[in-house]
């Protein structure tokens, strides 16, 4: 048996959130997410938790898993020692049980134009890029938008505002991409106090990424870029 | 493309706080080879050894020092108002942070000044 202790919290019936114990009979190889299936075909229908893709794929199952972010899917109950403790993620408000409200982390990922901005028209075939180019993209295009490393930063808590290490990422991402046409703006985007003059470089973003991504490099890159733009007006 | 930028500041603070603590580390070990390692270094190091060499260094031995305290002084205040700001962003609220921050490093750098310049004069 394993024993995994879940957060509980239902808004229209709790004031508070509270964790509930169950046994789940352990077998090879199972994943916290089974588990959590498990509990909710045969002892709670009523658990709130997030999955689709089952194979660490759609950023949906991540969870804080006994002291760490990490996604359900990927995590298996045998690496996580006689106890399994299953919260939702931080600095997200919570909607009921594991599931989180990640509206506001959606709205400021549709502002900083997550797609590429390129009005040139396109000719008969698509936008190439040369092999080098197309390796500056190397890990960036990995994102899957988890959202484990925005819980881990201290400072999305502290300013709602921030756009927070997956965003930067994401805003690296494009500010990388040959094809993309808007670099000034991409910089721009970033060069805000509520942008990457609020990071710290504290790493836990690094630390937490279950596709070992590096946030805060992205932040530094941007930095860069920023204050090559103020001092040269060159945004390149 | 409309840009998600509310502001541009941050990007000043931000440098001039990296630059300062760059110099900090300099000044801060010119001034204990200076100020208390420079001459010979015979003997224990006392209270004596440190104010006789601080005064052998004259009007640029001050104003290295009084560079220094300006360092400190810059780099620790805009440290704590980075702090403040990490937790009250909504700036108007915090409007009088900077002047007063200014304020307090100006006073505390004439009176270290001040002090300074009454150690030398004293001797
Ligand atoms: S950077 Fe990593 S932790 Fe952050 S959202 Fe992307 S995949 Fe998840
Ligand atoms: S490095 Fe920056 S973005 Fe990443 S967790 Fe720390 S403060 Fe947040
Ligand atoms: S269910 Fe898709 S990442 Fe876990």
């Amino acid at each position: 048996m394993a024993k995994i202790s879940v957060f509980r919290y239902d808004p229209e019936l709790d004031s508070a959130g509270y964790f509930d114990e169950f046994d789940v009979p352990y077998r090879s190889g199972m994943t916290v997410l089974e588990a959590l299936l498990h509990i909710l075909e045969h002892e709670d229908g009523s658990l709130g938790f997030r999955y689709a893709c089952r194979s660490a794929v759609c950023g949906s199952c991540a969870m804080h898993i006994n002291g760490r972010y990490r996604l359900a899917c990927a995590t298996q109950v045998s690496d996580l020692g006689d106890r399994v403790v299953v919260r939702p993620l931080y600095h997200l408000p919570v909607i009921r049980d594991l599931v989180v409200d990640m509206t506001g982390f959606f709205q400021k990922y549709e502002r900083i134009r997550p797609w590429l901005l390129n009005e040139t028209p396109l000719g008969d075939e698509e936008r190439r890029q040369s092999p080098e180019e197309r390796a500056r993209l190397d890990n960036l295009v990995e994102c899957i938008l988890c959202a484990c490393c925005h819980a881990s930063c201290p400072f999305t808590h502290t300013d709602p505002e921030y756009l927070g290490p997956a965003l930067l990422l994401k805003l690296d991402r494009f500010y990388a991409d040959s094809r993309d046409l808007a670099t000034a703006d991409r910089i721009a985007a970033a060069d805000d106090e509520h942008g990457v003059w609020r990071c710290h470089t504290a790493y836990n973003c690094v630390e937490v990424c279950p596709k070992d991504l590096n946030p805060t490099a992205s932040i530094a890159r941007l930095k860069g870029a920023a204050i090559k733009r103020r001092f040269t007006g060159r945004a390149e | 493309m409309t840009s998600v930028a509310t502001t541009s500041t941050g990007l000043i603070p931000w440098l001039l706080q990296r630059v300062t603590g760059l110099l900090l580390v300099l000044w801060v070990a010119t001034h204990f080879i200076f100020w208390h390692f420079g001459k010979g270094g015979e003997g224990p190091l006392n209270y004596a050894v440190v104010s006789a060499q601080a005064l052998s260094r004259g009007l640029p031995g001050y104003l290295w020092e009084m560079a220094l305290a300006g360092l400190c002084l810059f780099h620790g205040l805009s440290g704590v108002r980075n702090i403040v700001y990490d937790y009250v962003v909504d700036k108007p609220k915090v409007a009088w942070l900077t002047p007063l921050l200014w304020a307090v490093g100006v006073c505390a750098f004439l009176l270290i000044g001040y002090h300074l310049h009454l150690f030398r004069a004293g001797h």
